[in-house]
């Protein structure tokens, strides 16, 4: 009853708002709404209300988009008579279209996202559920995964409930019977070392006959093989901290229904984006939006959906849709889409529980991107979300929003080339005069940049949206059209995420980027060329001129982007503050870890005999780990050591002797989860749309200067064939 | 169509009076039904003979009469005919006081109304023109059609004097009705090849000396009412009709009269007509149409008409000083017989009335194709609005077509309508030129050409503003500039070139969409072109008179009869005054400013005028030249130049203004609702003021037409009706010196719905008051957006999990 009165009085408020957005009214009117609604935004995002005021400030800013569409509908197309230039123009606006409709959605997800849950502990008198721990891997290395199973290993969680299971895809029969020796071989072996690993740390070790279905086959074949009632899914660079299971499963013994509870993705090394432009330490990641805030919208809607990792499943409900969905090549997303409409329930748990890797060349994100982009395609054409029967109205839309973004490409691709039709064509592909544009189409984009620091500001900075939609454009677009040209095509690939980039170097994709900024630079000499032969169309000229040049901001920024550095760490150090002893000859003197990575640590010794330790040296640390560990002793080389007031400063290097040493490793890091909370909050202020704007073009600047630098010097290196070349390019 | 220089209208007035005073002389007796000779032996022999009366023309060639005329006549024709001395009639064509070619590109189209036996006559043909000495004669054309049929084309070639062109009318091609005469000019400048040169092109028509001369002196004759259609103007476009009613003060006949005078004016249906009603026939008599008005007792006053009076016919004719004019009797027995003779007028009046179809706008032969009358969503091909293909050689292309808008037009703050060019232009025009669209004179839109290599548009949508647009007539000037290079070296005789620029395709369509549809008062603009509301078969109106003197009662005449040819139908009304008891909801007061009782000029905003000292002036204080009268708002914009804007305090409030230019933001618009705290003043050297409101009651329509006391109401409406298309919003000035009308919007406004109720047509009007009223607009948005913000907000709390 109450909600039947709630509808009646939204569908009555809503009918006097499209009544009054749409009504075809003056200029001056146009712009005293700007006036009002940009006042209204500005000012309550400066008192920051809580609470419904949150919904009256989208609606503000709803009001000029939707006046904005109405104008941009009824106004501005060029006239069908004129082919060359509808045809465009149709494209433009469709894009535009496009990205309204993505902002409609995305604004329904969060207009009102869940507060982080508070914990869901399990309780000691709890019946405990048992539990399979699925660590599919492919091709990782030993040394990767003896971390990522030390850290489950270290997880919290009667030892009789839980299996750990590593499925090897890399060291199938079919890949060990290849009539390409080598690689049959290097199966072999693979085999052979994980084997070994698990044996070691005592995991089960599972492989299967054929790589039939990818990562979805290789879990299905592990859910044959296993009995427990929940499945946790951990990607072999994923490793989980040590309350991950106590802060995940009393949620299964709430709500008989739930099928999934997702945690975030939290990663310690830097996208290449972040690496290249070194906005790691002090910019939310890309992902935190998603995880930050997105997830948690599509919470409010039981529509927050499995990310292939970091999640808990349960194995009844997967039994019903005979285990993971392989159709698509995100079997994560496709799983979630078809429980779901069987009418089981998610939950997203708010709090980054394990620590992961990242692709650290740009190379690999866009092959890892790729994938998504593919994969979502596949969704919205096997399982198109409007049409999928069960999926509640919200969940349609949520699923919508989420498969529909990987559309972006086409929508940038057009923001992209339109001003250049006008520019080096004279297209004239938008209808506007001068006063209109200024009151509808600055005020539109001035609004949509409040409403998106409104929405995301402490997590995705002003234009860095657009910065990461451009880099993903270029090659994006291709396998998205491939993709929708043959749905069937795509396979999965493997993402590598523990390369690194020892040497500063332009990445092998790059090649693009510098061809588009180069027509963008031209586009700006044609506006000043046009702007002093034709006067008489400057007003259009500036206008466009704009627009280009915003565009060519962006493709600078990107050209950092490309030009990968070359850095001494290739892993993250995370701060965290634990008590060790430090042997020093027969001696164990207090010492502090400050901050650890997975291949070493910096510790401060108390008690000066400390300094009579040397560089290359090998020494002893004991720490008291959290996890009931076999060992606590780990052997390490001291690579630099520096006198402090009260003794000295180690910085040192695992020198690990066996994997259980490992365990020990995985303790240090992952075991405080807290520590990653930490760091994310530090890093999510929000600058606001003028800081961030300022900031944003001022990096761009920077890192235009510093990709033409790279690319220069590539020039001159490929001009001097004498000198050996000292690239070090892998292939992809 | 403007009114005529000051210069031109006084020598008329001077020659007419000087002939006035040789009739007086002359003629003892008023009516003569001898052909007037008397004239040649007056004593005032120096003057030419019957010189410029401007209604009366005596037969002749009318070549003598021109001061700088050559001696030899016949060197001025054209086809050379010899002027011999004939009698005839001629019948002036020209519907205004002036006519001037202006520019490359110029043409005038209207109707002359003729009668069978005028039509049957054998007819010549006389423009008399001047140009400009720019025009090159060599390269500029003035081309007279009449009824489709090419009758002149002719060299502009007459920079010193007047030049007559005299050319026979074929046999067959006047018809009785409606004849369209279309007056086109092109004109090259001798020397000059810039877009702004071409504004120094001229061709003025003299419209007393532009006629049609009908051979058969009898065509002057009226013989049927349906005659009084042809009845033209006079030399100077005006159409004066005399109704002479003794005892007109008597109450009872003044209905009738008002009655009689609409009918009259309705079958006339000339734009610029004017009553005056007296008792006794004017000495100066230059009507159009003399009308006799009264019972048989009354008009037996007048001896020479006895044998008209009593007969029992009622109706008559009866032809006065010569042939060539006709008297109108209506007379009876009793004031019941004389109605009923009026009533035969209005069956006939009603007739014609009928003969327009509902959806052309009438003109009243002003213009010609009569524009349509848009009501709805409805597009037009220039073919169907009078306009041909054109192609043009020039630089300054330009032709107007027109359009009706309905008296409930209520679309001008938010409505556009497309224009869809099909037109070319050649590669030789460079980028800068454009093509500019204007709405009543006010730029509305604009083309930018910026291609090179020329273009062609096939049904390129021109959005147009109807800001300027209002009930009634509109013009669309379609203007094209063109650059191009041979301009801008301008070898000699490049401006006679035949070289195509241009062309504008009669397939070019004018695209309206619904608009929104309301009546509102006051609204002068409706009142003035279809005498809303008044015209409203509901409407019951009444016509209160200051006084019953001649003067009031003309002027009352007058705008009752511009009324009726506005409404296409008589109103019926009932006459009070001098003294009101009870005040009608729909009410007329014509009377100086003291009769007009307070309450009324409190309701329309004219309260403040009655005790300013405007209220006394005369007509005679008004002296000071133009010039000397500072305009306060031009002077205080002059005065915000001369002080300079520095700082940023001047930057500011630059910008603001700038802001308010740019988006044509007025007080109004700021108004957070409509208020009259400001009292009115009426401007410098007002002669009259018109006024509306919607009455006390505020169902109805109070219009107010007032002159300051003792100034002579009738002179200052005949000159209103000169600026009566121009009359908008709730009050307007007139400056009868100048011709100048200031109209301004002050008050509040009542809508009348016009329309069946429809959600689209709501829509459309909120949409129109929302453009006018920006900040109670704004207002409303805030209150809408908070609403469904909350809303929203409600939902997603009852919806969806919780936190």
């Amino acid at each position: 009853m109450m909600k039947l009165f709630y509808i009646l009085v939204w569908v009555a408020a809503s009918i006097c708002f499209l009544f009054i957005t749409t009504l075809p009214i003056s200029s001056q009117a146009q712009l005293s709404i700007d006036v009002i609604v940009l006042v209204s935004m500005i000012v309550l995002k400066f008192i920051g209300p809580k609470g419904s005021f949150r919904l009256v400030v989208l609606t503000f800013g709803s009001a000029i988009v939707l006046r904005y569409i109405y104008w941009r509908t009824t106004s501005t197309l060029p006239p069908i008579t004129e082919l060359q230039n509808f045809i465009p123009g149709f494209l433009l606006y469709i894009a535009e279209l496009y990205s309204v409709m993505m902002l409609g959605l995305s604004m329904f997800i969060v207009a009102m996202p869940l507060a982080p849950r508070p914990p869901r502990r399990l309780k000691d008198d709890e019946d405990i559920p048992s539990v399979d721990v699925f660590i599919p891997t492919y091709n990782e290395d030993a040394e990767l995964l003896a971390s990522t199973i030390s850290a489950a290993k270290g997880m919290k969680y009667p030892s009789d409930k839980i299996v750990i299971w590593v499925l090897d895809d890399g060291g199938t029969l079919e890949k060990r019977s290849s009539s390409n020796l080598q690689a049959a071989h290097a199966a072999e072996t693979r085999q052979e070392t994980l084997q070994l690993l698990c044996e070691e740390l005592g995991v089960r070790y599972l492989s299967r006959d054929k790589n039939e279905h990818a990562k979805a086959g290789n879990l299905n074949n592990a859910l044959a093989h296993s009995t427990a009632d929940l499945i946790v899914v951990f990607d072999a660079d994923h490793a989980p901290a040590r309350n991950f299971l106590m802060e995940t499963v009393g949620y299964f013994a709430d709500d008989p229904k739930l099928f999934l509870v997702q945690t975030p993705h939290f990663f310690l090394n830097p996208d290449p984006l972040e690496r290249n432009l070194r906005t790691f330490d002090k910019m939310p990641s890309e992902n935190e939006m998603f995880y930050g805030i997105i997830q948690r919208g599509l919470d409010k809607w039981n529509a927050s959906f499995f990310c292939g990792s970091a999640a808990l499943l349960r194995r009844k409900a997967l039994e019903e849709t005979d285990g993971f969905s392989g159709v698509s090549i995100t079997e994560d997303c496709e799983t979630a889409i078809n429980l779901h409409a069987r009418g089981w329930n998610s939950l997203y748990v708010d709090r980054p529980l394990i620590a992961g890797l990242q692709p650290a060349t740009f190379a690999s994100f866009i092959g890892q991107r790729s994938r998504w982009a593919q994969g979502m395609m596949q969704i919205l054409r096997y399982h198109f979300p409007l049409f999928k029967r069960g999926l509640s109205f919200p969940q349609m839309l949520c699923y919508l929003s989420s498969t529909l973004f990987w559309l972006f490409p086409f929508a940038r691709l057009s923001f992209l080339v339109s001003p250049l039709l006008y520019l080096f064509f004279d297209l004239k592909i938008f209808y506007a005069s001068g006063r209109d544009f200024f009151v509808y189409t600055s005020v539109y984009m001035a609004v949509n940049m409040i409403m998106q620091n409104y929405l995301y500001g402490r997590f995705r900075w002003p234009l860095i949206s657009e910065l990461y939609e451009y880099i993903q454009t270029v090659h994006l677009l291709p396998a998205v059209i491939s993709v929708i040209l043959n749905p069937k095509r795509p396979t999965f690939k493997v993402t590598a995420k523990d390369e690194s980039v020892s040497q500063s170097r332009l990445s092998e994709l790059s090649l693009p980027f510098f061809i588009i900024f180069g027509i963008l630079l031209l586009g700006v000499v044609v506006t000043l060329i046009r702007l002093s032969t034709d006067p008489y169309q400057s007003d259009i000229t500036i206008v466009v001129g704009i627009w280009n040049f915003f565009n060519l901001i962006l493709a600078g920024c990107a050209l950092g982007v490309v030009s990968e550095r070359g850095e001494r760490q290739s892993t993250r150090r995370v701060k965290v503050s634990r008590r060790c002893d430090v042997q020093v000859g027969d001696e164990w003197l207090q010492a502090t870890i400050d901050d650890v990575s997975v291949r070493g640590a910096r510790i401060e010794v108390l008690g000066r005999t400390a300094r009579t330790v040397s560089e290359g040296e090998e020494v002893k640390i004991r720490i008291s780990p959290y996890a009931e560990l076999p060992e606590n002793v780990l052997p390490v080389e001291i690579r630099y050591a520096q006198n402090s007031p009260e003794g000295a400063i180690f910085g040192c290097q695992y020198a690990t002797k066996n994997v259980q040493q490992q365990r020990i490793i995985a303790d240090l890091i992952f075991a405080n989860s807290e520590q990653w909370t930490e760091f994310q909050m530090h890093r999510r202020t929000n600058p606001g749309v003028l800081g961030g704007t300022f900031s944003f073009l001022r990096i761009s600047f920077y890192q235009t200067a510093r990709g033409i630098s790279y690319f220069l010097s590539r020039l001159r290196k490929q001009n001097t064939p004498s000198e050996p070349s000292t690239s070090s390019e892998k292939s992809a | 169509m403007t009114r005529p220089s000051r210069s031109l209208f006084s020598s008329t007035v001077f020659w007419a009076f000087v002939l006035a005073q040789s009739v007086a002389v002359a003629q003892v007796a008023p009516f003569n039904m001898e052909p007037e000779t008397r004239v040649d032996d007056s004593p005032v022999l120096d003057l030419p003979p019957q010189t410029s009366i401007p209604y009366l023309k005596a037969p002749d060639d009318g070549a003598s009469l021109l001061p700088d005329q050559p001696s030899d006549a016949a060197e001025a024709l054209v086809n050379s005919r010899p002027a011999t001395p004939s009698t005839g009639y001629q019948r002036f064509i020209l519907p205004t006081s002036k006519l001037q070619m202006n520019g490359e590109m110029s043409a005038h189209s209207w109707s002359v109304v003729l009668s069978p036996t005028q039509a049957a006559s054998s007819a010549s043909l006389q423009i008399t023109y001047k140009n400009a000495i720019l025009v090159a004669p060599e390269a500029s054309v003035l081309h007279v059609s009449v009824n489709g049929t090419a009758l002149i084309t002719e060299r502009i070639s007459s920079p010193n004097r007047p030049k007559r062109v005299v050319v026979p009318i074929p046999d067959g091609l006047l018809k009785a009705g409606g004849n369209v005469f279309k007056i086109s000019a092109e004109q090259r400048h001798r020397t000059d090849c810039t877009i702004e040169s071409t504004y120094d092109l001229w061709t003025d028509l003299d419209p007393a000396q532009s006629f049609l001369k009908f051979e058969d002196a009898d065509a002057a004759r009226l013989r049927s009412i349906s005659d009084i259609a042809t009845i033209g103007n006079n030399s100077e476009g005006r159409t004066p009709i005399y109704i002479i009613a003794p005892e007109f003060d008597e109450k009872s006949p003044r209905e009738l009269l008002l009655k009689l005078a609409q009918n009259i004016a309705v079958i006339a249906n000339m734009p610029r007509q004017f009553i005056s009603i007296m008792a006794e026939p004017s000495k100066e008599d230059t009507a159009a149409l003399t009308v006799y008005f009264g019972t048989s007792d009354q008009l037996s006053k007048f001896p020479e008409l006895s044998q008209y009076t009593n007969n029992t016919s009622g109706i008559s004719f009866i032809n006065t000083l010569g042939n060539d004019r006709s008297s109108l009797i209506i007379s009876g027995a009793t004031w019941a017989d004389v109605e009923n003779e009026i009533d035969g007028v209005a069956s006939i009046a009603k007739q014609i009335a009928s003969r327009t179809p509902g959806n052309l706008l009438q003109t009243h032969n002003a213009y010609e194709p009569l524009p349509p009358l848009i009501s709805n969503a409805e597009d037009f091909p220039f073919s169907e609005l009078g306009f041909e293909t054109r192609e043009f050689s020039g630089r300054r292309f330009r032709t107007e077509i027109a359009f009706g808008l309905p008296s409930d037009f209520y679309a001008g703050a938010y409505g556009q309508f497309i224009i869809q060019l099909d037109a070319a232009y050649a590669p030789s025009a460079l980028p800068g030129s454009s093509i500019d669209i204007y709405v009543n004179g006010q730029v509305a839109a604009n083309v930018p050409i910026t291609a090179r290599g020329g273009s062609i548009m096939s049904k390129f949508p021109v959005k147009v503003d109807l800001r300027h647009a209002r009930p009634g007539m509109n013009t669309v000037t379609i203007e094209g500039n063109f650059k191009t290079r041979a301009d801008e070296v301008c070898a000699p005789g490049q401006t006679a070139m035949k070289e195509q620029r241009f062309v504008l395709f009669d397939t070019s369509e004018i695209v309206f969409s619904k608009f929104a549809r309301i009546g509102r008062i006051p609204d002068l603009a409706s009142f003035a072109s279809f005498g809303f509301p008044y015209n409203l078969a509901s409407a019951n109106t009444t016509l209160a008179l200051g006084d019953t003197q001649a003067g009031t009662l003309s002027a009352a005449a007058t705008l009752v009869a511009r009324l009726a040819v506005a409404a296409g139908e008589p109103i019926s009304m009932q006459t009070v005054g001098p003294n009101f008891e009870t005040l009608n909801h729909n009410t007329l007061f014509v009377g100086s400013i003291a009769k007009i009782p307070n309450q009324v000029l409190t309701s329309v905003g004219l309260h403040s005028v009655l005790r300013s000292p405007w209220a006394e002036s005369t007509a005679e204080q008004d002296t000071v030249e133009f010039n000397e009268v500072l305009d306060n708002k031009q002077t205080l914009d002059t005065w915000r130049e001369k002080i300079s804007e520095k700082g940023w305090r001047g930057y500011m409030s630059a910008f603001v203004r700038n802001l308010q230019s740019n988006f044509d933001l007025s007080e109004q618009n700021m108004a957070l609702l409509s208020s009259r705290d400001k009292p009115y003043t009426a401007p410098v050297g007002t002669n009259l003021l018109l006024a509306q409101s919607a009455g006390l009651s505020g169902n109805g329509a109070w219009t107010v037409v007032t002159a300051p006391n003792g100034q002579d109401l009738s002179r200052n409406v005949d000159i209103l009706m000169d600026g009566w298309g121009e009359l908008t919003g709730n009050i307007s000035a007139l400056r009868s010196t100048t011709g100048e009308l200031r109209s301004e919007r002050t008050g509040d406004v009542t809508f009348v719905a016009t329309q069946p109720f429809s959600i689209g047509n709501m829509r459309l009007i909120t949409t129109n008051w929302v453009s006018v009223n920006i900040i109670a607009f704004g207002a409303a948005f805030l209150i809408v957006v908070v609403l469904l913000g909350l809303a929203t907000s409600g939902l997603l709390r009852v919806f969806g999990r919780q936190s």
